[in-house]
């Protein structure tokens, strides 16, 4: 059965949550809508304090989607910090709320803050020199250790500049855990489809061709590699030339040997050598623990001290 | 620069434990429950086992030894009688009183066994994972010990030199930050030769090692031959030696119920600058036909000297010519310990052509040494190193 038309859809979600004002569409239409939105004198006025707000709907589709939204709700409830955004409300609609008739699909609702910041990917300009790159980066790690050493070990993967927010202050929110995996989870693509969820020039060579054995948080390791290096030279790296399809792209990711960013004049050797790690195509090439990262570009900074 | 150097204990583990306490030979013992039950594992002293690692010695999860029934948590005991299917219903609880045993009795690391396979299985990291891995490493985070946690990692040969199969275990290992290091072997190269002389096996060895190490893994490489000073080219490995030939290779015949077989008939004795061990008649020998060649070869040791002396051969049950081994082997290691990689290199590419020169000058006194007393291992030793240098330790 055929979703809801855009505007049939807004109209309904503005049933279901009354007071809500749209301010932006984001994304009109696809797997998820997004809204940009504040509300006006709602039944619930624990709303007014939330000001601004993301709302994310998403009308069922298949059982692996489901898997991913109630994911990324269950962690980010769990997380509860500065670098991920706040979600004030989850709801699941069944029924019209004014027929009162089943919904064809049902609707996945989700309000988080909406963060005052920018995508990563509007101001790289920002961060084109190795001290700025590192200061985010030790963010980033930060930030994603609240994934990587959480019970479950989850991952991100999905790493890119536009999932990755930046505050007037510089600091960062991280964005868009629908991708989000617990490492050794079975997984929910076929174990048999030729490259796993991921967007593929950020995604890392085991996410490539699909081996989720392999896929942990050096996965993540290697899509924080790719944002580096592309903030340092300009341009993603496995993004070679317009036009490329999606798979040209994941063979880049799966084959292409970067030039140490030392040897185009980018980056300091001590540097580039850890951002070279990071890109290593064999995982367990890469750091080995989120220590041995953090330690390893620590002393990046040390060494320009001096 | 460290390289330690491990007793890897077998039948009459009292002969470690002496030439440890008493001559100062060796940094630690690696306890082999099939060879020491548990009461003597729980009468050692702390001190020992505070430098020291047992290997719960998985292997052969339905093993019979009379030894490892002693441990409660050993898989033939704690299921009853042991069936891979039915495992994982005990696997945990095999897992905690296994780490709960090596916790208390204040072993330096927990070691998180493994099974031991022949053939190379494409399953093998999934299966050991399901084994022990997962269950250790649950069981480990109930403890919140801070002892560091290694894995064993059992290999054969053909695993060690297939880049693929090398590959898949550096890939699955290093995907557990709570495992700091490995306890590694690998079983069947060269068998029946007593030294290994296989060029592509021992550089792809190293070449294993070498990863391991720069995944920042601690690697204790067990079953050492005298091969062992090899491994010492990859800064940061730890090696070990032994009595036994069965603690000098890896066999899976030992947890069978006989074994005996693999002690080896006749009694020899190391020497050092042949990097061998020699059939103690021929070494005999030697030692008065030709003096000068005897003096290059022999490092004096007392329990050396007292045997030569002796009017009667020793038979190869007797500790001697062991203690003295562990006394000269222990001294080559210590003289390498001190070394930079690339210094290592060099000392072992003369101590290879020395013993190369030796063996040809014995060939003209003359005198033929018997097959496994001869020195067809070293010319590949002396290729490894090489090999080694040029692709890791030469600056370019």
């Amino acid at each position: 059965m055929p979703r809801m038309k855009p505007e049939q859809l807004q109209e309904v979600v503005c049933r279901l949550l009354p007071g809500m004002v749209v301010d932006q569409v984001v994304r009109p239409s696809g797997q998820r809508v997004v809204y940009f939105a504040h509300f006006e004198a709602p039944a619930d006025k624990s709303y007014i304090g939330w000001g601004r707000v993301v709302v994310k709907v998403t009308e069922e589709l298949n059982p692996k989607q489901v898997a991913y939204l109630q994911k990324e709700i269950e962690i980010l409830r769990e997380l509860n910090s500065s670098y991920y955004p706040k979600l004030y409300r989850d709801d699941v609609f069944t029924h019209h709320p004014e027929t009162e008739d089943p919904l064809t699909h049902r609707i996945f609702l989700t309000i988080e803050e909406r963060v005052a910041a920018r995508p990563l990917s509007e101001c790289m300009d920002g961060y084109r020199t190795e001290s700025a790159v590192a200061g985010l980066l030790f963010q980033l790690i930060d930030g994603l250790s609240l994934l990587w050493a959480h019970k479950d070990k989850l991952i991100h993967r999905d790493i890119k500049p536009d999932n990755i927010l930046i505050k007037p202050d510089g600091s960062i929110v991280i964005i868009d855990l629908g991708l989000l995996r617990e490492e050794g989870a079975p997984g929910l693509t076929a174990q048999d489809a030729p490259w796993g969820p991921c967007t593929p020039a950020y995604a890392s060579p085991e996410q490539a061709k699909n081996e989720k054995d392999l896929i942990t948080f050096k996965s993540d390791f290697f899509s924080l590699g790719t944002v580096v290096y592309e903030l340092l030279t300009g341009s993603n790296p496995f993004y070679t030339e317009e036009g490329l399809s999606r798979e040209e792209v994941l063979d880049n990711v799966i084959s292409l040997e970067l030039r140490p960013l030392a040897d185009i004049g980018k980056a300091t050797k001590v540097f580039s050598d850890v951002i070279e790690r990071l890109l290593k195509k064999e995982p367990y090439a890469r750091f080995r623990t989120i220590q041995a990262f953090k330690d390893a570009l620590t002393r990046t900074q040390e060494r320009g001290d001096e | 620069m460290s390289l330690k150097l491990y007793h890897q204990c077998g039948h009459h583990t009292i002969w470690n434990l002496n030439s440890f306490t008493e001559d100062h030979c060796g940094d630690g013992l690696i306890f082999s429950p099939v060879h020491m039950n548990r009461e003597k594992i729980e009468c050692l002293s702390p001190e020992i086992k505070a430098c020291s690692i047992f290997d719960p010695q998985y292997y052969l999860p339905n093993s019979q030894k009379r030894k490892l029934k002693t441990y409660p948590f050993f898989p033939e005991i704690i299921a009853d009688g042991f069936a891979t299917q039915d495992f994982d219903i005990v696997a945990l609880d095999s897992a905690r009183q296994c780490i709960d045993f090596q916790v208390k009795q204040g072993f330096d690391k927990i070691v998180i066994p493994a099974r031991y396979y022949d053939q190379m299985d494409p399953r093998y990291t999934e299966k050991q994972s399901k084994f022990t891995l997962h269950p250790f490493l649950k069981a480990a985070e109930e403890v919140k010990n801070d002892k560091p946690l290694i894995m064993t990692l059992p290999l054969t040969a053909h695993m060690v030199i297939s880049p693929e199969y090398r590959v898949m275990i550096l890939n699955w290992i290093t995907k557990y930050p709570e495992i700091s290091g490995v306890y590694v072997f690998a079983s069947g190269e060269d068998e029946e030769l007593k030294q290994i002389r296989s060029e592509p096996f021992l550089s792809a060895y190293l070449d294993f090692l070498t990863e391991l190490r720069a995944a920042d893994l601690h690697v204790i490489v067990g079953y050492c031959n005298t091969e062992g000073l090899l491994y010492s080219l990859v800064d940061g490995c730890d090696i070990t030696l032994g009595t036994f030939e069965n603690t000098r290779v890896f066999s899976i015949d030992k947890f069978l119920i006989h074994d005996e077989d693999r002690y080896g008939p006749a009694a020899r004795i190391y020497l050092p600058g042949l990097l061998n061990w020699i059939r103690f008649g021929q070494a005999k020998t030697i030692k008065h036909s030709a003096p000068d060649i005897w003096e290059r070869a022999y490092v004096p040791t007392p329990y050396g000297d007292l045997t030569l002396a002796a009017a009667k051969e020793p038979h190869f049950t007797q500790p001697d010519l062991y203690l003295h081994h562990f006394i000269a082997y222990a001294s080559q290691v210590r003289a390498l310990a001190l070394l930079s990689p690339v210094q290592r290199y060099e000392k072992l590419r003369e101590s290879f052509r020395a013993a190369i020169e030796l063996n040809e000058a014995i060939e003209n006194i003359p005198f033929d040494l018997e097959r496994y007393s001869r020195g067809d291992h070293l010319q590949a030793w002396l290729d490894t190193a090489n090999s080694y240098y040029r692709r890791h330790l030469k600056k370019i």
